[in-house]
């Protein structure tokens, strides 16, 4: 599943897939791949994810529908 | 205090989850070709009688690598498991691409060592020749299959942003370049020793081998690193290009639906 999420938080930090790539330590095709639901990221990728961009688990990896 | 000061740190640099797991699936089934090629060989040397100094490498890593392998799993307390899910698999292609990893490791090491010690317990030739020419097979058929694999995937060379990638192809030109000229330097050295007699002619041929052997390795990287870094970095964002295209495929369905 696509996640919206994770790309909207990005892009109001301002920062494109490269540099967040860059900060988390990975490369940007992880986070494309996360992006577009093609990568099931471990929770501890999640977590320095939700740290880079300033969220929580929930807001960004959470599902409600 | 001190626990939520480090827990918000960032580290500097994590290795990338996704390809650590995917080369470990690619290295995975690598290990038991290995296994089998290694047992070959050395029952092959041993029938023939060759000297143990050829098959010493063999039982290194034979033994090494199943200890390694049979102590991780019972660490993990997975030896005897017999039900499978994707955390077990992934752990347990991880130790077998560790292991595999490990027999590349001593072959390549091992091969140096003995290439040194031929000028001290020299072999007869034609073992020396049968010793290079199994462990170059073993290391030549697996790395080529898993690096053109990766390449495939374009999981082979890494990096994190541009600045890193043409660090990555600057180091590996000093590398090369180093490399290149301690060979040569080696190379003349040796022509030289056995010109005026210093060591014997039969040294002189071995040092002469071994740096031209050592030659070619930096040359081929040299040419080919960067067609390689450029070819990989290809296939990677291709495989990306597909899963964002099937996505917005996806997406368009489900609207028309």
């Amino acid at each position: 599943m696509k996640n919206k999420k994770m790309k909207l938080a990005r892009v109001a930090c301002d920062l494109s897939q490269e540099q967040l790539a860059e900060k988390i330590g990975v490369t940007r095709q992880t986070i494309s791949l996360i992006e577009s639901g093609k990568y099931n990221p471990t929770i501890k990728l999640c977590i320095l994810i939700c740290k880079t961009l300033d969220k929580t688990l929930d807001q960004l990896f959470w599902n409600s529908e | 205090m001190s626990f939520t000061r480090s827990a918000n740190k960032l580290p500097n640099k994590i290795k990338d989850e996704r390809i650590q797991k995917s080369t470990s699936q690619i290295n995975a089934p690598m290990y038991y070709i290995i296994l089998i090629l290694t047992t070959i060989s050395l029952t092959m040397k041993i029938a023939l009688q060759l000297n143990p100094l050829t098959y010493v490498l063999e039982i290194i890593a034979l033994i090494s690598s199943l200890t390694y392998y049979t102590l991780s799993l019972t660490r993990k307390n997975m030896l005897f498991i017999k039900e499978t899910d994707e955390v077990i698999t992934d752990i347990k292609n991880s130790i077998k691409s560790n292991s595999y990893e490990l027999c590349i490791i001593i072959f390549i090491v091992g091969q140096t060592i003995l290439f040194i010690s031929w000028f001290i317990y020299p072999l007869i030739p034609i073992q020396q020749v049968l010793s290079i020419l199994s462990y170059t097979v073993m290391v030549v058929i697996t790395s080529s299959y898993t690096s053109s694999k990766l390449t495939k995937k374009g999981l082979l060379v890494t990096w994190r942003s541009e600045k890193e990638k043409i660090t990555i192809i600057k180091n590996q030109k000093i590398f090369s370049t180093v490399y290149s000229t301690v060979s040569i330097i080696i190379l003349v050295v040796g022509i030289y020793l056995g010109h005026i007699g210093y060591i014997s002619p039969n040294w002189s041929s071995t040092i002469i081998g071994v740096a031209l052997g050592s030659c070619i390795i930096p040359v081929i990287l040299f040419f080919n690193f960067k067609k390689t870094v450029l070819l990989n970095e290809k296939n990677a964002n291709k495989e990306v290009t597909l899963a964002e295209n099937s996505i917005e495929d996806k997406d368009e369905t489900e609207i028309e639906a």
